[in-house]
């Protein structure tokens, strides 16, 4: 495990009646912690952090079995704990932040584009931000409960990669983009009798000690789901953080990595698949890495992805499977010594799981050649193949805009380099009215 | 069409303490927006649910389960709101028979995509269920609408059986059931099949496309039998029902510069038709 970054650095910050009031990270290029409350009309992020988490409030439906105080409770209490497993799972990372959001009305949900449209703005270029969401339905003992997540990078930069065909500047360059950048994850089952057990856990393990020892005696750090959490991180020396809170105790919290004991995460698998997509934003943010090698965040983003499908299995939530192979192909595919067979198979493995999605298809079309003998595009039978899958992609999502970039970008390249087997007769035809489709939705 | 409808059928009462007819009910809601897909009752043994509560309980649960588009508008741009509505006190026979050509029309004048019910059974030991098991039917509406026009000769009904082969035994009947993708399948199927019937070639296109995709990831999972060949069938007919779709939009000057014409009506879903995903 590694270390969360060592002195030198502190974050402050102060809450003011439930909403982040002021952020100030000291300068220097350490990694910076930090969480905080805010509500759903007024979204915070921290400005300053490489990776920002926000959870919004588990929202819940009507049901015959319970009333409406007891599933605002519920709501409530789930919510306040994954903002805690969410937190001390991503500081691993280093320079992270993470805002629980509440409702000041809870007959209107929270709105997550409102959200995402408000605090994007705040992130910086490059830097990537996750919302984490859900509902609940309660049947008695029973809590079913569905997560969705969603994410995004300031500056409006899009996730994608360049894949290219024969010599750079003379070959052809297309564009893969990941088939999704929200999804639903797999509903599941928790009684009330499990969540009782598991805050009870956190009382017990998340303990606030006056010194960096599990030996000294703690006091447990309170989830109280209808106040806002006020905590503020002013340091981390390994594993440990040093809190400060204006209303419960002050001192050192360990912040396990090793997150199999954590049993929300038991009964949420989708936290571990949150943890793994923050850790994709943070190895690719612009704010660099300290402390950590990109290939260890990479074991982790692979370790995290592999739990979940083990734990609901590929047919329960194929798009947020579908997604995570592209994560992982995206990954393999930028790093220094790419693994371009092993990557294209990854995304061979996303358009199979969604092939409902134009995007994950076109991604499984375009890298498609590093499964095949022939990497030159100015082969016939490579065209075919990777306009095929273009063509596929294109009948489920006509006006996909990633498929017609790339069609352009094939045809024109065929067309700059004639055949004798031209995939074919009338390219011209066809780039013109790729043009035109590519110009009708500019407009 | 308002209030209960309701069939007499001799031998239907194998189930609790419920009446022995078979209950079409109104669960379209009205003012609703978009489209729905209607969850029925199923007919359940003893060993199934104790009573009509517990079966009740557990359907709504499923509802909650496979109405994983609740979300869809903060996910992706979408077609349009799908509901899902469990239609409590509705129980279908199990040849779906009340599905006559009026019931038909007025659902899908109404925008309803998809009808499931069917029937559930399990083995209790020591009070405990396990070994859940069900039948249940797929009835894709204007599928079904437009073989009473005669304009295809496909019924539009599909029926499953769960648990799949190799798949692990299950008590709970959600976790049995829940299987939101086929669901995704039928719903753009139906959705799609809509759409080219009402002149929208482009949307029509996309939703069949995605559905044949969809529909042949069931059809893989199947081992065989009855429902194996019900899904090849269902995937072949909306495969050539994409192809319609190409040729009516290639003759229609709405699309005739569009990105639709670089598509083959022959092989609209480039593919899928094969069975198989990318």
């Amino acid at each position: 495990m590694p270390g969360l970054g060592g002195g030198g650095w502190a974050v402050r910050r102060s809450l003011c009646a439930g909403a982040l009031s002021a952020l100030a990270l000291a300068t220097g290029a350490a990694p910076a912690h930090a969480i905080g409350t805010a509500p759903c009309s007024d979204p915070q992020v921290f400005e300053g952090a490489a990776v920002n988490a926000v959870i919004l409030p588990y929202r819940f439906e009507p049901s015959p079995s319970a009333d409406f105080g007891e599933l605002k409770v519920v709501g409530d209490r789930i919510t306040a704990m994954v903002q805690l497993e969410v937190l001390f799972a991503m500081l691993k990372y280093g320079s992270v932040g993470t805002t629980r959001l509440f409702n000041e009305d809870p007959f209107h949900p929270c709105d997550p584009n409102a959200v995402v449209q408000r605090v994007i703005e705040r992130v910086r270029p490059g830097n990537g931000l996750a919302v984490i969401w859900g509902r609940i339905y309660v049947q008695g003992d029973q809590v079913y409960l569905q997560s969705y997540v969603r994410f995004a990078r300031g500056g409006a930069e899009k996730e994608e990669i360049a894949v290219d065909l024969g010599p750079e500047g003379r070959g052809l360059r297309l564009v893969g983009r990941l088939p999704a950048q929200a999804v639903p994850m797999a509903p599941r089952t928790i009684t009330r009798r499990d969540l009782d057990q598991i805050q009870e856990a956190f009382r017990r393990s998340i303990a606030v000690r006056p010194s960096r020892d599990e030996g000294a005696a703690g006091t447990p750090l309170e989830i109280r789901p209808r106040d806002p959490f006020d905590a503020t991180i002013v340091d981390v020396q390994g594993d440990w953080m040093k809190l400060e809170s204006g209303t419960g105790p002050s001192g050192w919290v360990r912040a396990r990595t090793d997150s199999t004991d954590w049993a929300l995460r038991r009964f949420m698998p989708e936290l571990g698949y949150f943890d793994a997509v923050l850790g994709y934003l943070r190895v690719n943010a612009r704010t660099p890495l300290a402390g950590v090698a990109p290939g260890t965040v990479s074991g982790w983003i692979t370790s995290q992805f592999a739990a979940y499908e083990e734990a609901v299995g590929g047919d329960a939530a194929p798009v947020a499977v579908s997604l995570s192979r592209a994560l992982r192909g995206f990954l393999l595919w930028t790093k220094p010594a790419p693994s371009r067979e092993e990557a294209a198979q990854l995304c061979a493995d996303s358009g199979r799981l969604a092939p409902h999605y134009a995007e994950a298809r076109a991604l499984a079309a375009i890298t498609g050649p590093w499964l095949h003998a022939s990497r030159d595009p100015a082969d016939p039978d490579t065209q075919r193949r990777i306009d095929d899958g273009l063509l596929a992609a294109l009948a489920v999502d006509p006006y996909n805009a990633t498929v017609l970039d790339n069609l352009e970008r094939l045809y024109t390249f065929a067309q700059a380099h004639p055949s004798p087997r031209p995939i074919h007769p009338d390219l011209a035809g066809r780039l013109a009215v790729v043009r035109a489709a590519r110009a009708a939705a500019r407009q | 069409m308002t209030g209960p409808r309701t069939i007499a059928l001799a031998g239907a009462c194998w189930m609790f303490a419920l009446p022995a007819a078979a209950t079409i009910l109104n669960c379209r809601t009205a003012g609703q927006d978009g489209y729905t897909v209607i969850l029925s009752e199923p007919d359940a043994t003893p060993a199934a649910f104790k009573d009509a509560p517990e079966m009740r309980r557990a359907m709504n649960a499923l509802q909650f389960v496979l109405d994983q588009g609740r979300d869809g508008q903060w996910l992706q741009p979408s077609n349009g709101a799908v509901n899902f509505v469990f239609c409590e006190g509705q129980r279908p026979v199990l040849d779906g028979r009340e599905f006559d050509k009026t019931l038909v029309e007025t659902l899908y004048n109404q925008s309803v995509l998809i009808e499931m019910w069917g029937s559930v059974d399990a083995e209790v030991a020591g009070g405990v269920r396990s070994r859940a098991s069900a039948q249940i039917n797929f009835l894709l509406v204007p599928v079904r609408f437009a073989a009473n026009q005669r304009e295809t000769a496909l019924g539009g009904l599909l029926r499953l059986t769960y648990p799949e082969a190799g798949a692990p035994p299950t008590g709970d009947f959600v976790e049995l059931l829940a299987r939101p993708q086929d669901l995704d399948g039928f719903v753009a199927a139906a959705l799609g099949y809509k759409a080219l019937r009402e002149g929208s070639f482009d949307l029509a296109l996309g939703n069949l496309c995605r559905s044949a995709g969809l529909i042949a990831r069931v059809e893989a999972r199947l081992t065989g039998g009855r429902a194996k060949a019900e899904a090849a069938a269902l995937r072949q007919f909306v495969v050539e029902a994409a192809g319609r779709a190409l040729a009516a939009a290639k003759g229609d000057h709405r699309f005739q510069h569009g990105p639709l014409m670089l598509l083959d009506a022959a092989d609209p879903c480039r593919g899928s038709a094969a069975g198989g995903g990318p």
